[in-house]
């Protein structure tokens, strides 16, 4: 089962095209890290995945096949929104309580408990709490409606490191608990490589580099040489990105397949996630994108 | 792992038929709403207050024609208002206030959908305003006394303030109120917009009436015999009218909410 996919997906707002000829396929059972710089579109994605927008043009579906928003979808998705929009006037209890009334499935005893266990005192009004406590009751809210998927819009973004590292941990749990399928939106990219498995860069409206993190971290690859790029092959590596750094290049290129020979006269290392996102940022016009587009650059001379 | 059992006020819902939903929903505008709603129906009880404190001289004062009490004519300036709070403290934000803080995005990808939650809040924030402005009704007849409530019976704006119309002006404001602020998304411009449409409804209906009630000579046969068969007919085409223009304006912005982006 696909989570999302999307096809010709495009959003406008006014003049300005959040996301334009956006086709992607995000497979279940992956957690998701959708990253790319502000303004890239990510928010709108997700919300449209969420059902709170509709597409200009072109055609999104979730859950393999259903409609966003539907009396089918929206029970089996947990959605937290940016800056985790919570009633700032209601009590956690009441909250919570709210929550649990608007959805027919709801596990009020296992988010007690998660409150519980992160000591976040129920009769606190919610806009007294920290943002990284409301973090958390948003992550407890969306996960009490025991959803297939998880859409999380930068869930990251407002919080302290410590806070951070607490959430990623309590998200990584029920995971493991629920096997859920989890997709978030980051313009963090460092740290991704602990959480996710799967990476969606998004630049400009469009998908740029897709697929399962393992399997971009083996075609990828960091040559470091005193030539410039054009010494490379041109027909056997792809030159992502070329930076210069003194008498020394450094360049992040994407092999033909996994465990190619590195060319000769250049020193070759592997590529993080982050280099990878970066150098794709930095370049707009590389993509790599599941289907013909990813073998395109096996053309052996 | 320690076992935390729910505290016993903590709500656990079951699966159930579709009216427990609904009647379990209903939590939802009164926790949500409940201090906007104290507040109009104080408004309702000030009104109520005030004419039960301050003596009128109705029937003395007025005749066809003549000048209207002064007293009379301010309570019901005042009663007029009534529908239009109800509308800015519970029609307007019910939509509006929660597009502005964001939370549109919470509520509205939870498992009940946008029409139910939507009518979920609006039937009940409509329905007791409209009580109470029922009771006001009520109590304006008993105000006026017998002959001066017969003087006046068939003048157009105190027509309107029998229970029955009056409370189908209540729910035709709050209806106002929720669309104007469903589609404007931004509570102050969606109250002047509801002042605004609600004042021109209440001229357009006064005018219609006034004209009726000419045509028909109602004016002439009404004074003697209070409430007849007739004059109940009346209210109640005016109360029905109400409604179904509430009905249709409440079936629209449902459509407009499940169609927009949140």
């Amino acid at each position: 089962m696909n989570v999302i996919e999307s096809c010709g997906l495009a959003k406008r707002y006014g003049r300005t095209w959040a996301l334009r000829d956006c086709s992607l396929t995000i497979p279940a059972g992956h957690v998701v890290a959708l990253v790319g710089p502000n303004g890239a579109g990510k928010t709108t994605l997700l919300n449209m995945a969420a059902g709170l927008l509709r597409p200009t043009a072109g055609q999104i579906r979730v859950l393999g096949g259903e409609r966003p928003g539907s009396d089918a979808a929206r029970p089996r998705i947990g959605f937290v929104a940016q800056d985790a929009p919570l009633y700032g006037h209601l009590p956690a209890r009441d909250m919570l309580r709210l929550a649990a009334t608007l959805n027919l499935t709801w596990d009020n005893v296992r988010a007690l408990a998660r409150l519980a266990d992160l000591g976040i005192p129920l009769d606190r009004k919610v806009r007294q709490l920290s943002g990284g406590q409301r973090a958390q009751l948003a992550l407890t809210i969306a996960l009490a409606k025991r959803p297939e998927v998880l859409i999380l819009d930068e869930p990251l973004a407002t919080l302290d490191p410590l806070a951070r590292h607490d959430f990623m941990g309590s998200l990584m749990a029920a995971v493991a608990e629920d096997g859920l399928s989890v997709v978030f939106s980051s313009h963090v990219v460092s740290e991704l490589e602990r959480i996710a498995d799967y990476l969606v860069v998004l630049n400009s409206g469009r998908p740029q580099l897709v697929g399962e993190v393992d399997a971009l971290l083996a075609v990828h690859r960091i040559l470091t040489g005193p030539g410039d790029e054009m010494a490379v092959d041109p027909q056997r590596l792809v030159v992502v990105n070329a930076r210069r750094a003194g008498t020394q290049t450094h360049l992040l290129v994407r092999t033909p397949a996994a465990g190619d020979p590195d060319p000769a006269g250049w020193l070759s290392a592997r590529a993080g996630l982050e280099d990878l996102v970066l150098a794709y940022l930095r370049d707009p016009g590389a993509s790599v994108l599941p289907g013909p587009a990813m073998r395109t650059p096996v053309v052996q001379a | 792992m320690t076992a935390i059992a729910p505290p016993a006020d903590c709500h656990q819902p079951q699966p159930g038929p579709a009216w427990a939903w609904w009647r379990r929903l209903a939590w939802v505008p009164w926790r949500q709403h409940r201090s906007a709603l104290a507040w109009v129906l104080l408004g309702f009880a000030l009104a109520a207050a005030a004419m039960a404190l301050i003596p009128v001289n109705a029937g003395g004062n007025w005749f066809p024609g003549g000048f209207p009490d002064q007293t009379l004519t301010r309570v019901v300036l005042m009663l007029q208002l009534l529908p239009v709070l109800t509308a800015l403290f519970l029609g307007v934000p019910l939509v509006a206030r929660e597009a502005e803080s964001g939370t549109l995005a919470l509520a509205w990808t939870q498992g009940t959908g946008r029409a139910r939650w939507l009518l979920v809040q609006a039937v009940p924030l409509a329905v007791l305003p409209a009580l109470a402005a029922a009771g006001l009704g009520a109590e304006l007849s008993w105000w006026l006394g017998p002959a001066g409530w017969r003087a006046r019976a068939w003048d157009p704006a105190q027509l309107s303030l029998n229970p029955l119309p009056f409370a189908g002006w209540v729910v035709l404001a709050f209806s106002i109120g929720l669309a104007l602020g469903a589609v404007i998304r931004r509570t102050v411009p969606a109250i002047a917009a509801t002042i605004a449409c609600y004042g021109v409804m209440l001229l357009v209906v006064e005018g219609w009436k006034s004209k009726l009630l000419v045509n028909l000579h109602l004016y002439e046969v009404a004074a003697p015999h209070g409430v007849t068969a007739r004059y109940l007919a009346f209210q109640s085409v005016e109360f029905g009218g109400l409604i179904a223009v509430s009905v249709l304006l409440t079936a629209v912005t449902v459509i407009v909410i499940r169609r927009r982006d949140a």
